[in-house]
């Protein structure tokens, strides 16, 4: 196996961050990345573990069977530790080994970090280098041949240092490789380190150099990691390992909705204060008020259904899980796709069974309740699935808070119309419930397949 | 003896009511159910109640 | 900090431990003394048997106010003294209050439905204590979103006391609102004159309630003390691992 980096070159923001990087990385080797701060380490690990996009030159996977992809070879350990507070230690763990498909040798994993001990404490309670190690386990509870690791030993003490060292040397002896970015010594012996430059000058002439003279002479080594990565068998694999990948999101999702509490009825909270403050605008005209009350639930609903976009996908942005949702094997579309189902679920659904309650404070007749209750049962998987890709903009140009609804409500326009129509019709109009709610229906099976494309588009190309 | 006019919201108002008041109930009493496991586990791996002392001196 | 926070309510646990059975007796007799002075209350001339809501609807709402003004107090004893078991006792009057403010406007509403014809009105008392049912439910979003319950506990405070200096001006301004837009044609809950058959089953009743509140607050106060010290033990467990 081997990694090679030719005449890598990275911009941000119009400026070149470096240029002309090599290197070459084989089986058992370790590559140490030094250099100041802003001389690219980090972007340089983010470009070859496919987070990033070269403006030049390219990394090559050579030996690790004919459609490997790096990303899904590779662990990148990141400056942020991708862990949900409310879920346990061990959880956390399991969480990471099933999505990313392995074995599920978390309990090893952990006693490896020498975290046994906390398997069933919540992560929130954990300390930095707890943290840390935490995601150093990861690397352990999943095998991969490639190691990016950004700082490995930020936050961790000296045991914890001895720790980092000692899985570090097991994995270059079973055959792995690790690229790592780091300020001070990592204890690996005969690592070759590349000296990232100053921005302008350094990057071109000094760097490449040591990396290439030091290097050994590319031998991969194939049999070492026979286990781990045997040659892939799309098919039958293929989808169980899928089914399982997402079957953790869904089931993390929910659980963190679940542990965080209150979260879910934050929405149906900010519903009835919306229910709440109309009639005190509108004054407290029962006849008035049962009028217009399918369209005050559908814009409280609305409106709910944004407040809780803000947290789709910027928590796991927030704490770095994003990173490897990304580059996971499991289609991005599909991971998307089902955190916003997951979402629905936490905040959609309670939407629609509060509907009827405030229904009957706004006087609205009984089969008028049933349609909006319907039209909304039906309409909102369509207000989560558009706010997906708001969601997934807002994650990209990293700007949360008013932009997202400014994205968002634009969209959502058609949905009311025929939400509100439909609700209305059911009373009596000039249009029958069956028309507009068929409409509906269209709208949110359209959205359920456009809003995942475009989401995971988004979140492909942010930088 | 005839039941009165709207009984059924007197009801209606009187169950809910013992309803809320047995949830109430029922939530505090699992909660110390909870909270007293929660200790004891803590106390069984050797971080109880006991070791006050202990407590003190580390925080 | 453990001494002030585990020594000072260990002493607070077991004086709950020997309070609570004898508030619970006393819970107890108040309520089967009020109902069944509620049960042989006469009928009113003019709401007939539904008077007997009020029963259970004026206590409620007498709690959804009397709650906040012990929380405000605690609030108080958080931001001035300082005192570890005024949060304790703020966060857990919370849901308690919410619990009670809720059922004052069930009770309003299934009220209403004979009285008005419909479940609810935008009567300026049930609106008003729509409003504080709000604030609650705030309050609690606010408490179980801070993880750190002593970070949490001094913005609750402030919110708490906000939320009392506000309370007679959304109050004053409901009342505004709803003259203004309906002259007193609405039939107001409960007259001005309440007959004295009506007001002593209401006064036990209400005395009932306020000793529930009392026992489920010591309660669930033993309750948060027992949880902060399941955390503080799990946080020297995770530091001293």
């Amino acid at each position: 196996m081997l990694v090679a980096g030719t005449s890598l070159a990275c911009m941000r923001g119009g400026l070149p961050i470096f240029r002309d990087v090599n290197f070459t990385v084989t089986a058992g080797e370790a590559l140490v990345l030094t250099g100041p701060n802003g001389s690219g380490k980090t972007t340089l690990l983010r470009v070859i573990g496919g987070l990033l996009r070269p403006s030049e030159g390219g990394v090559t996977l050579e030996g690790a069977g004919p459609d490997a992809v790096l990303a899904e070879e590779a662990h990148y350990l990141a400056h942020l530790d991708p862990l949900k507070p409310s879920l346990t230690v061990a959880e956390n763990l399991t969480f990471w080994t099933k999505f990313m498909g392995g074995a599920g040798a978390a309990d090893e994993a952990l006693a490896a970090v020498r975290l046994e001990r906390l398997a069933q404490l919540p992560a929130g309670y954990l300390s930095a280098g707890q943290r840390r190690r935490l995601s150093l386990a990861r690397l352990l509870a999943v095998r991969r041949p490639i190691w990016l690791l950004d700082e490995p030993t930020a936050a961790l003490d000296a045991a914890g240092q001895v720790i980092l060292a000692d899985i570090m040397r097991q994995h270059l002896a079973s055959g792995g490789l690790i690229i790592a970015a780091t300020h001070g010594p990592l204890g690996l012996e005969d690592a070759k380190t590349l000296e990232m430059g100053d921005t302008r000058s350094a990057a071109g002439e000094g760097a490449s150099p040591s990396a290439q003279t030091r290097g050994h002479a590319p031998s991969p080594d194939f049999s070492l990691r026979s286990k781990s990565t045997s040659p892939r068998k799309r098919g039958e694999v293929e989808a169980s390992s899928l089914s399982r990948s997402l079957g953790a999101i869904l089931a993390r999702d929910l659980k963190v909705a679940w542990r965080v509490g209150g979260g879910a009825l934050m929405g149906v909270l900010f519903f009835l204060a919306v229910v709440t403050l109309v009639p005190f605008a509108l004054g407290p005209d029962l006849g008035l008020l049962r009028r217009v009350g399918p369209a005050i639930l559908w814009i409280g609903a609305l409106l709910a259904s944004l407040l809780a976009l803000d947290r789709l996908l910027a928590v796991d942005q927030e704490d770095g899980s994003l990173d490897l949702i990304v580059t996971a094997s499991a289609p991005l579309e599909l991971v998307v796709a089902i955190k916003a189902i997951a979402h629905w679920l936490t905040t959609g659904v309670p939407l629609v069974i509060a509907a009827p309650l405030f229904g009957v404070m706004l006087n609205i007749e009984p089969a008028a309740i049933g349609a909006v209750t319907t039209t909304l049962l039906v309409g909102t998987p369509a207000l989560t699935f558009i706010g997906l890709i708001g969601a997934a903009l807002s994650v990209a140009l990293r700007r949360g808070g008013i932009l997202l609804p400014i994205l968002v409500l634009p969209l959502t326009v058609p949905v009311l119309i025929f939400g509100v129509a439909a609700a209305n019709a059911a009373r009596g109009g000039p249009v029958g419930f069956g028309t507009p709610l068929t409409i509906l229906c269209a709208l949110t099976l359209m959205s359920l397949v456009v809003g995942p494309f475009a989401a995971a588009a988004t979140l492909r190309h942010m930088e | 003896m005839q039941l009165p006019a709207h009984a059924a919201f007197i009801i209606a108002a009187y169950l809910v009511t013992v309803l809320v008041v047995i949830a109430l109930i029922a939530w505090v009493l699992a909660d110390y159910r909870a909270q007293q496991r929660d200790l004891a586990d803590l106390e069984a791996r050797g971080h109880g109640r006991k070791s006050g002392s202990n407590l003190g001196s580390k925080a | 900090m453990p001494l002030i926070d585990l020594a000072n309510p260990s002493r607070f646990l077991a004086l709950v431990g020997r309070v609570l059975p004898w508030l619970i007796a006393a819970t107890v007799i108040a309520f089967v003394v009020g109902i069944a002075l509620a049960v042989a209350a006469p009928d009113d001339y003019q709401q007939g048997a539904t008077v007997k809501i009020m029963f259970v609807h004026v206590p409620a709402a007498w709690l959804g106010s009397f709650i906040w003004a012990v929380m405000s107090i605690a609030a108080l004893g958080t931001l001035v003294w300082r005192h570890p078991l005024a949060d304790v006792a703020a966060k857990t009057a919370a849901p308690i209050g919410a619990a009670f403010t809720f059922l004052c406007l069930f009770a309003g509403s299934m009220w209403g439905r004979p009285m008005w014809g419909t479940y609810w009105v935008w009567d300026a008392r049930l609106t008003s204590v729509l409003v504080l049912f709000l604030m609650y439910l705030g309050l609690i979003a606010l408490w179980n979103t801070v993880e750190d319950p002593s970070r949490a506990a001094r913005a609750a405070a402030i919110l708490t006391l906000i939320g009392a200096l506000n309370l007679p001006i959304i109050k004053f301004s409901v009342d505004w609102w709803n003259t203004l837009h309906q002259p007193a044609s609405v039939m107001r809950l409960g007259g001005p004159t309440i007959h004295p058959a009506i007001l002593t089953p209401l006064l036990v009743m209400t005395l009932a309630f306020t000793l529930l509140f009392v026992t489920l607050h010591l309660a669930a106060m033993r309750n948060e003390i027992l949880r902060r010290r399941v955390r503080t033990l799990r946080l020297l467990e995770a530091h001293g691992a």
